[in-house]
């Protein structure tokens, strides 16, 4: 589905603003939009645009509907795949209202998104949230005597510098018996550990989804196929060391989320990117972002061993191994290691 | 009938003439862009004071104006002798002959002069809109097909008003027939350049370019600019890294067949940013759109030595593998 996404057509976008509850108890009601905003081609290629770069890319998330959760989005979103014309604004307002209620006083005010379209006939719903600067006011326009809020405004607050925080998610109608997943979505508060929670409430809280698929599974075997393919395809001991150090760097970084592509890019040598890509493709790792759990490995991403020929072994952390350990390829084949640091104990 | 009775007549028709030649025109460039081969058409209903001057030539005559074809007219020029004649295979297809000639067929061997294709035509029925055929199916008009160089050669000649080449001085005369000449043999050179190239047993920028070109006036019917190109392919064909034109040949088309409906929809829903995307009217498209799903590490790495990489971004986009991802990774 995600290669397919390039055929999104957006055919109904409807937005209504959603409030900064300054009060506790005291809910500040959103500004909703009783007619849809009007779209041309420029602003529906803006919008397919950012939709195929955040759903469409590598920084996506299959999700499922979490049936015990609270939140009546699954609900509505089940609702909006067979709706009629006036369903549609009703149901967009009780997305936004929805997330107006259970929004803190912690989260800013913001835009809320609701986006009707199809790929390649098949329906697809979208909910996009746009936090808006703190005292930045939107003015509604009235058409025929309906208020709205006009798209430039959407897209404004997109191209803001300033807008980091775009979350979407986004639904397939029968997504869940064509595909495995009901919906995609895509959050950059997900790759940043202290925001974890607050991207967690949009997912779970909110649109009442859980991620498909074990983050800590999917690590584990992103770390285990990684190492898999540097043994079996890397011949040079010591670019093997090196990508195996830089491997324990990548993973036990602060960073919440890892990625194959990244990987690659940042680490490998450019001839063998491809491969390895390729590689974790095949043994089914996934190919975009994955939430980053270290929690079935801890104990193997703690130590490395190189271990020789001649029985000797050098035991260490990545951090000691980068160094005070260096290795040199002899013209013999050997590999001659070298390590810095002052002798402390010996075990017989 | 006077001159003024025929005259009146004409202003009557002129419209459908008119009418007639826009179909035909638009007709021809279709055609040829469905091959995949550059032309420049050309084409012009005449004007009252053509046919009135046509007719004191010939005589002024109800017959005459009913014979003169060429009131409506079409010309193809084609930038190589092997184009014309497959140009030529489709208008046989495309409209009813009425009468075709083969102006060279005229020349004895030792003789140089006006070369081109004529063809009289009227619309064929089957290939016609019902509506449009209703309106000026009847209408006949006549279409010219020739090179670049033949279009040259006579075009200087008709403007130098030696009609028949007999009446010339014997200097003048020479001097022409030199010049048809050279421009035969121009001809012929530019035809075995364009075949070296096609024939090439090296891929290189100049092959490349032939290849892509093709699909490239098929589906985006607009003019590119070459330099450009090659600055591109110098920097894109090594990321393929196939030395074999052949296997180039075939790798695109295999491409541009399994894409073409995804292309066209990409070149459609875009057509409102071509004044400032120039990589929308370049033929090498294709293949930035084939390396960002066959190699985006090297192309990422070969990109951003020369161009701007939001633009490699906004492509990859556009094709629905979005680069972002490891374009911006630090």
């Amino acid at each position: 589905m995600t290669a397919e996404i390039s055929n999104i057509y957006i055919e109904r976008v409807i937005i209504h603003e959603i409030m900064r509850q300054k009060v506790p108890n005291q809910k500040e009601l959103p500004r909703y939009s009783e007619i849809e905003s009007s779209i041309d081609d420029e602003i529906r290629n803006f919008l397919k645009d950012k939709v195929v770069k955040t759903i469409g890319g590598f920084r996506s998330y299959d999700v499922l509907f979490d049936d015990d959760s609270e939140s009546p989005i699954p609900g509505i979103v089940e609702n909006l795949f067979s709706f009629n014309d006036s369903d549609f604004i009703e149901y967009s307002k009780k997305i936004a209202g929805y997330l107006n209620g259970i929004q803190s006083g912690r989260s800013p005010g913001g835009l809320v998104t609701v986006i009707f379209g199809n790929i390649k006939g098949r329906d697809i719903i979208g909910i996009l949230k746009l936090e808006k600067q703190e005292g930045a006011r939107l003015e509604q326009t009235s058409i025929g005597g309906k208020s709205t809020y006009d798209i430039l405004h959407l897209k404004d607050l997109i191209l803001a510098e300033k807008t980091k925080l775009f979350k979407i998610g986004m639904f397939f109608k029968n997504g869940l018996e064509d595909f495995g997943y009901d919906g995609k979505v895509c959050d950059n508060q997900l790759s940043n550990t202290s925001s974890r929670e607050v991207a967690e409430f949009f997912l779970t809280t909110f649109l009442g989804c859980n991620f498909t698929s074990e983050p800590k599974i999917e690590t584990k075997k992103f770390f285990k196929i990684s190492q898999q393919f540097f043994k079996e395809k890397i011949d040079d001991p010591i670019i093997l060391t090196k990508y195996n150090l830089h491997l324990l760097s990548y993973i036990t970084n602060e960073r919440s989320t890892i990625s194959s592509r990244q990987f690659a890019q940042l680490n490998l040598h450019l001839n063998h990117r491809k491969e390895y890509t390729k590689y974790l493709t095949e043994k089914e790792v996934p190919i975009g972002e994955i939430i980053r759990d270290t929690s079935l490995i801890e104990k193997r991403i703690s130590e490395m061993i190189l271990e020789f020929d001649n029985g000797i072994k050098i035991i260490g952390n990545q951090e000691g191994f980068e160094e005070n350990v260096s290795l040199k390829q002899m013209n013999d084949g050997r590999t001659k290691a070298e390590i810095i640091s002052k002798l402390k104990n010996i075990k017989t | 009938m006077t001159l003024q009775q025929i005259l009146e007549q004409w202003d009557e028709q002129k419209p459908f003439y008119e009418k007639f030649t826009k179909y035909i025109a638009l007709t021809l460039d279709e055609i040829s862009q469905n091959q995949g081969i550059l032309v420049r058409i050309l084409s012009r209903t005449k004007d009252e004071v053509s046919i009135a001057k046509n007719l004191y030539k010939k005589g002024v005559t109800a017959q005459n104006y009913l014979d003169m074809i060429d009131k409506s007219g079409a010309r193809v020029i084609c930038r190589f002798k092997e184009d014309t004649l497959v140009i030529a295979n489709c208008i046989r297809k495309e409209f009813e002959i009425l009468k075709e000639e083969d102006k060279s067929d005229i020349l004895e061997l030792n003789e140089i002069g006006y070369k081109s294709l004529h063809f009289d035509i009227r619309l064929r029925e089957e290939n016609t809109p019902e509506e449009i055929f209703r309106e000026i199916g009847h209408i006949s008009g006549e279409i010219q097909v020739r090179t670049l160089c033949e279009d040259v050669w006579a075009e200087i000649n008709h403007d130098l008003g030696y009609k028949p080449l007999t009446d010339l001085s014997p200097e003048s005369a020479r001097q022409i027939y030199c010049l048809g000449g050279i421009f035969e043999i121009a001809d012929d050179c530019f035809s075995n350049i364009n075949r070296n190239i096609i024939e090439s047993s090296i891929l290189d920028e100049y092959y490349a370019l032939r290849i892509l070109e093709s699909p490239f006036i098929k589906l985006v019917k607009k003019e590119y600019d070459r330099e450009l190109s090659y600055l591109f392919l110098k920097i894109l064909l090594p990321i393929l890294g196939i030395n074999n034109p052949s296997e180039f040949k075939k790798i695109i088309q295999d491409f541009i067949d399994t894409n073409n409906e995804k292309i066209k929809g990409i070149l459609i829903e875009r057509e409102i940013n071509v004044n400032y995307f120039p990589y929308l009217t370049q033929p090498e498209l294709f293949l930035i759109f084939l390396l960002i799903e066959k190699d985006e590490f090297t192309l990422i790495e070969q990109w951003e030595k020369k161009f701007p990489i939001d633009d490699l971004e906004k492509l990859s986009i556009w094709w629905g593998h979005p680069l972002s991802d490891i374009l911006y990774v630090e």
